[in-house]
Formats: structure tokens, sequence, C-alpha cells
């Protein structure tokens, strides 16, 4: 009973907030419904979504991990949101970011990883294709870059 | 559990049209709901799951964030400087708490 009352109440506040901005906020679980959408538009790697990820992370409650998105001109495409994945975690749709004609598709931020793991990024295009780029992260144990 | 944001900003002055890049971080547990404490009762989640910055009043980077984002969040974007005026920053949280950060930017 609990929990409906705080998924209301988040409800409540994502149609609030929704009615000020133009990309409106998401409750968590569209967060992860929108996971399972962008995994069936069948995504393909392009290898101009550029996802960086530290290879050893000494420590797993916060790696860093960048994602630029520079599509070749001729495409005439650009990001629109970019989602980052962690399919080992708990909940895996991490973090979601949308862009504006203002804002360069190129973000970076720390993430926990719940165990050693790939890491996904999936981009979604103007022209509604997907794409997604992979990069493998190794946790260290001791966590004192041995 | 917060306190004010930082946020770090590669040119306070730039001239219009240059790339800028801005760093953002705030203060908060980030609790995820699945932890116990000692008594064994889950901690309730209380995640910033929403980080939005406009310039101007116009919304041009928003995020929408899990449990899998570390404690303290960090966020680093680039944005073109379309000209002079404010950058405005807001993280809110589980429990309804906002946390609002602002920049003015001067143009050379």
């Amino acid at each position: 009973m609990e929990l409906m009352t705080r998924r209301q109440a988040l409800r409540a506040f994502v149609v609030l907030s929704a009615a000020f901005v133009c990309t409106p906020a998401m409750s968590r679980e569209t967060l992860q419904a929108l996971m399972s959408d962008l995994m069936d538009a069948e995504p393909a790697v392009a290898d101009w979504l550029i996802l960086t990820a530290p290879e050893e992370a000494d420590n797993p409650s916060a790696v860093k991990v960048r994602v630029q998105v520079v599509p070749p001109k001729e495409l005439g495409i650009f990001c629109e949101e970019v989602l980052l994945v962690l399919e080992k975690n708990p909940r895996p749709a991490a973090c979601r970011f949308t862009f504006s004609s203002m804002t360069e598709p190129d973000f970076t931020t720390n993430l926990r990883f719940a165990e050693g793991q790939e890491v996904m990024a999936l981009a979604r295009m103007s022209d509604g294709s997907v794409v997604t780029a992979k990069a493998p992260v190794k946790l260290t144990v001791g966590g004192c870059g041995l | 559990m917060t306190s004010k944001p930082r946020v770090w900003i590669s040119n306070r002055e730039p001239q219009v049209g240059d790339v800028v890049t801005v760093r953002a971080m705030v203060s908060h547990a980030m609790e995820t709901g699945f932890r116990k404490s000692p008594a064994g009762e889950i901690i309730p989640r209380n995640i910033i799951n929403r980080f939005e910055c406009s310039f101007d009043g116009q919304t041009i980077f928003a995020g929408d964030l899990d449990t899998a984002v570390s404690r303290n969040p960090f966020i680093e974007f680039k944005f073109k400087v379309p000209g002079a005026g404010q950058l405005q920053m807001a993280w809110s949280d589980d429990e309804g708490q906002r946390i609002d950060a602002a920049l003015e930017i001067a143009t050379s």
C-alpha cells in the first residue's frame, strides 16, 4: 500500500515537472522500459558512438564513463538521447541524457558497478535509428591499483 | 544529506559560439533501496532522479538517473554558448527535495 502512494507521488511529480520543461522527466519505471524499447530496435554498432570507460577500475562504486556521439556529417543526423546500461546491475538502466541543439552530445558521469561487466550505451538519433557501443570494465580486487 | 552543489566551467567569459565544458557535482547519498539497516529493515530508496540544465530558462541538457549512478553524482557536459546569460542547474530527488545552482556567463 505504501508502495502505491509512493508511486502516485512520483507520478504526480513527473506530471508537474513535465509541464515546465521541454524534455519531460520520466519515472524510473519508464527508464527501465525505455531500455527494452531501445533494445527492441535492434541497435547497430557504430564506431562514431564513442564509449570510454576504464579497462580496470579499482572503485566499483564510482567508475567514470564518457559518451561521445559524433555521427559523420554526411548522414545529417544528430543525437537526441543516450541511455547507459549495466546489464548485471539490479536495475540495468543506469541513466539517460537528452540533448538540445545547444549541447554537444558528449558527457561523463560516474556509475556504480555491481560486478565486472560491459557497460553499454544506446543512442537514439534524430532519424529514429538506434546505435550502440560497449566497453568492458574489470573490477580489481583490493583496489590498490595493483 | 545535501550541501551546496559544486559547479566548474572551463571558461567564464567565452566568445559567442565557443564550446565550454561544465562539471557539476552535488552531495547526495543516492540511497539505492537495496541496503538494509543494522536492524534488518530496508533503507528506503532516495536517489536524485533528475538533473536539468537550462540556459536563460530554456532546457539545454537533462538527465534521468537511476540507482546505478554513484553517490555524489558527477555530470560533465559540453554546450555551445549562445551569448551572455545564466546557466541554471537543478537536481531533484525521490523525496521531492530540489537543489539549485546558477552560473553567470559573460561573453567577451
